[in-house]
């Protein structure tokens, strides 16, 4: 390549930490509630994967037509004669494994994609011990060392929110990426997969820039449950054509001429191709996936994610 | 097009009035160059840099520097502003010159000589001392402007300085001149003495100066009263064929009565002799005569049509009825010298006079004026200004010394234009409007052109 990209002493990554404000945890709560309890209205009469080996009962509504008879209590219904139905969701017995991209590029964008995937995660999290599911969050820290945090009750989240808010992306390369969690001498995330007995589910938030698709079928195909939450910064999504940009993970520079009007035509049609094969890979295997900007808020794609 | 071309017909003498506006044109330069600068200095991360590198290999290299259109759009815009703030216009035609007001001093002692007698430069009068240093000033004011100096005297066209005479000395004496009601920044003094400067703001001043000059004062039959350098006077007898004589004062047997009384007290308390037109043909001093040519003067309103009228006339704070009547109610002449002196109520000249002369055009007074004594020294101030100055008498207020030289260049004289340069000068100014209009238009297309380009990007 002739372009004039260089490697050189670059800018401090605009966004590499995480802060979660007070009415931001409050949204967790609200998300995680609201998506509870829909999934609880929905439980009835409908099989869905998240019911586990148990199901437990939460309590009653009145019957609506066209729903299963089998979850009319006709006890009640004898007792008052009027039609409920019992309200039940899945026990305790799921397990969530929640894995996080803090590789160099996720330090990028305002706000920054590691905040962005950090709240889709806190609010998955909330939602999953909401649930009743114990959870497991994942991740690499700056000195490459693999680290965890697992809770199994809602009190807990706490614990994860401050393990999420000291997240911090790496400095450069692409060590703390997905890639390097799933497949190489420091991949972790097969070994807890199984030695969890079979997660019922994996989330996974980053960028997917450097994730090899079929590394990720090996790792985590199964019955298990998989979330793909792709996240991207604003800039990402429409790039500026009078800039110099620079590669986060690698520092080298692409020169402003290099994006032009037409070059940022060919860049979006490769982002599309980019994000379509994600997407036709979730479908394919089965999983969930959302790609969303990091200035949009969780509240908009999680519940899509999350079904 | 044809607007440009109308515009920019005329290039000779383009000009910015406002050329400090032109420093706004580093603006564009500076736009343009934060423009470069910005796209050399803002680096943006990008994770997906990856999605560029097969599309950036296949340029292999082919850069370019490029400055986004609407940047250069705005930068056209500001200068085209630039440019139209800075008033282009063209040069007017150069002036033909300046025009001054003369007011020239014509009292008895600017044709008296500039030194006394026995100084051993040629006598020089007062009037041509003064001319000649204003003539110094205009000679030297044309090279400076390249233009002329024109003089103007009056209501009448600009003239070149050169062209104008001095004036004659007038037959009658006159007076000094109100200078409080000429001082203009274009208006020129000639006098002998210097005026005080509480009487000039802007006016030029071209003052002789002079020496005291010893005279008759006063001349009579018996000799004349003689005004030294000193201030003191003396009589001295004269003698001699044609010296001592008295001046005449010749009346027509018709004037009324009442006024040959009292142009006898007058020419007595003057030193001269009366005669009535038959008299001896000495060639008067002041000659007071009947009208006796040209058309009756038109009756007044209320007097009659026909026969003797009457008419109530005054002036000077007297009132009389006079009749007019038969050939003595003739119209006194008036122009070529003549003026008025006194009028009827329908606004005719019943008394005219020019130097020397004196002509009446009623018959006769009915009754006696309203008051007597302004009567009297009405009539005598009518005689003393028409009675033609008797040789070398001047008063003694005229013979004193005017002091030195003075000259004052007028302050700002007047713009004398050159034949066409209104109509040029207007149609320089509708060219420049065009122009600017031209410059501001497209300045706001560009603009305009800026803005969407602006929009289109985001």
């Amino acid at each position: 390549m002739t372009d004039d990209s260089r490697r050189s002493r670059r800018a401090p990554l605009p966004s590499p930490g995480v802060e979660f404000s007070p009415e931001l945890i409050r949204r967790f709560g609200a998300f995680a509630s609201r998506l509870a309890n829909a999934r609880e209205n929905e439980d009835v009469g409908t099989k869905r994967a998240l019911r586990g080996e148990g199901q437990e009962f939460v309590g009653h509504r009145p019957y609506r037509p066209g729903e299963d008879l089998r979850q009319l209590d006709w006890q009640l219904l004898a007792r008052l004669d009027r039609p409920f139905v019992r309200i039940q969701r899945s026990s305790v017995s799921e397990s969530w494994v929640v894995v996080l991209d803090t590789s160099a590029s996720m330090g990028i964008g305002e706000p920054g994609k590691l905040q962005s995937a950090a709240e889709a995660a806190a609010a998955s999290i909330s939602l999953g011990l909401r649930l009743g599911a114990s959870v497991k969050l994942v991740w690499m820290d700056p000195s490459g060392d693999l680290r965890t945090v697992g809770v199994r009750r809602a009190s807990e989240l706490r614990k994860l929110l401050a393990a999420l808010e000291a997240l911090r992306v790496h400095g450069d390369g692409h060590s703390g990426g997905l890639e390097a969690l799933l497949e190489g001498p420091k991949a972790a995330v097969p070994d807890l997969v199984r030695r969890e007995g079979g997660a019922g589910r994996v989330l996974l938030f980053g960028d997917f820039i450097d994730v090899d698709r079929l590394s990720l079928l090996r790792t985590l195909g199964g019955r298990r449950r998989v979330h793909l939450g792709q996240v991207l910064s604003p800039e990402e999504w429409r790039p500026s054509s009078s800039v110099t940009w620079l590669n986060p993970e690698t520092g080298e520079r692409r020169s402003a001429t290099s994006g032009d009007a037409e070059g940022v035509g060919e860049y979006h049609q490769r982002l599309d191709r980019f994000l379509e094969g994600w997407a036709a890979h979730a479908r394919t295997h089965a999983m969930a996936h959302a790609a969303w900007s990091s200035a949009d808020p969780f509240e908009r794609y999680l519940p899509e994610l999350l079904r | 097009m044809m607007v440009l071309a109308y515009a920019l017909g005329p290039t000779m003498g383009l000009v910015f009035l406002e050329p400090v506006a032109l420093i706004g044109l580093v603006a564009p330069f500076v736009l343009l160059a934060l423009g470069l600068r910005r796209q050399e200095s803002r680096e943006v991360y990008l994770g997906t840099t990856r999605l560029l590198s097969a599309q950036e290999a296949g340029e292999a290299g082919a850069r370019k520097r490029s400055l986004p259109a609407w940047l250069v759009a705005a930068a056209i815009a500001t200068a085209l502003g630039v440019l139209a703030l800075a008033k282009p216009g063209y040069e007017g035609a150069p002036p033909q010159g300046v025009v001054v007001e003369l007011v020239v001093d014509q009292s008895p002692s600017m044709y008296l000589p500039l030194q006394a007698q026995g100084a051993a430069t040629p006598a020089t009068r007062r009037i041509d001392a003064a001319w000649e240093a204003f003539g110094r000033w205009a000679d030297g004011h044309e090279a400076d402007i390249t233009g002329g100096v024109y003089v103007t005297t009056g209501a009448g066209d600009p003239v070149p300085w050169q062209d104008v005479p001095v004036p004659d000395e007038p037959e009658t004496a006159a007076p000094e001149v109100l200078w409080q009601a000429h001082d203009a920044a274009s208006t020129v003094w000639i006098t002998d003495r210097g005026v005080d400067d509480q009487d000039r703001g802007s006016a030029g001043l071209f003052a002789s100066g002079g020496e005291a000059i010893p005279g008759p004062v006063s001349v009579g039959a018996q000799g004349e009263i003689y005004w030294k350098a000193d201030g003191t006077s003396e009589f001295r007898e004269v003698s001699g064929q044609g010296q001592g004589q008295a001046g005449v004062v010749r009346l027509d047997p018709d004037v009324p009565r009442v006024l040959r009384d009292l142009a006898g007290v007058w020419a007595d308390v003057r030193g001269m002799r009366l005669e009535m037109s038959e008299g001896a043909g000495d060639e008067p001093e002041l000659w007071v005569g009947m009208a006796s040519t040209g058309a009756p003067p038109e009756p007044s309103p209320g007097t009659g049509g026909t026969g003797s009228t009457s008419v109530r006339v005054g002036r000077d704070g007297w009132e009389a009825d006079v009749s007019l009547s038969g050939s003595e109610g003739a119209a006194p002449r008036l122009g070529d010298g003549w003026g008025p002196w006194l009028l009827d109520p329908a606004g005719q000249a019943l008394v005219t006079m020019a130097p020397g002369q004196v002509e009446l055009g009623f018959a006769d007074f009915q009754g006696q004026p309203s008051d007597e004594a302004a009567f009297a020294v009405s009539w005598i101030g009518l005689f003393d200004r028409a009675r033609l100055s008797p040789n070398r008498v001047v008063e003694p207020s005229e013979r004193r010394a005017a002091g030195s030289a003075v000259a004052i260049p007028p302050s700002e004289p007047a713009v004398l234009e050159a034949p066409g340069a209104a109509a040029l000068r207007d149609q320089q100014a509708e060219r420049a409007a065009a122009l600017r209009a031209l410059l501001a238009g497209a300045a706001a297309l560009a603009g305009l052109v800026a803005l969407v380009l602006l929009v289109l990007r985001k």
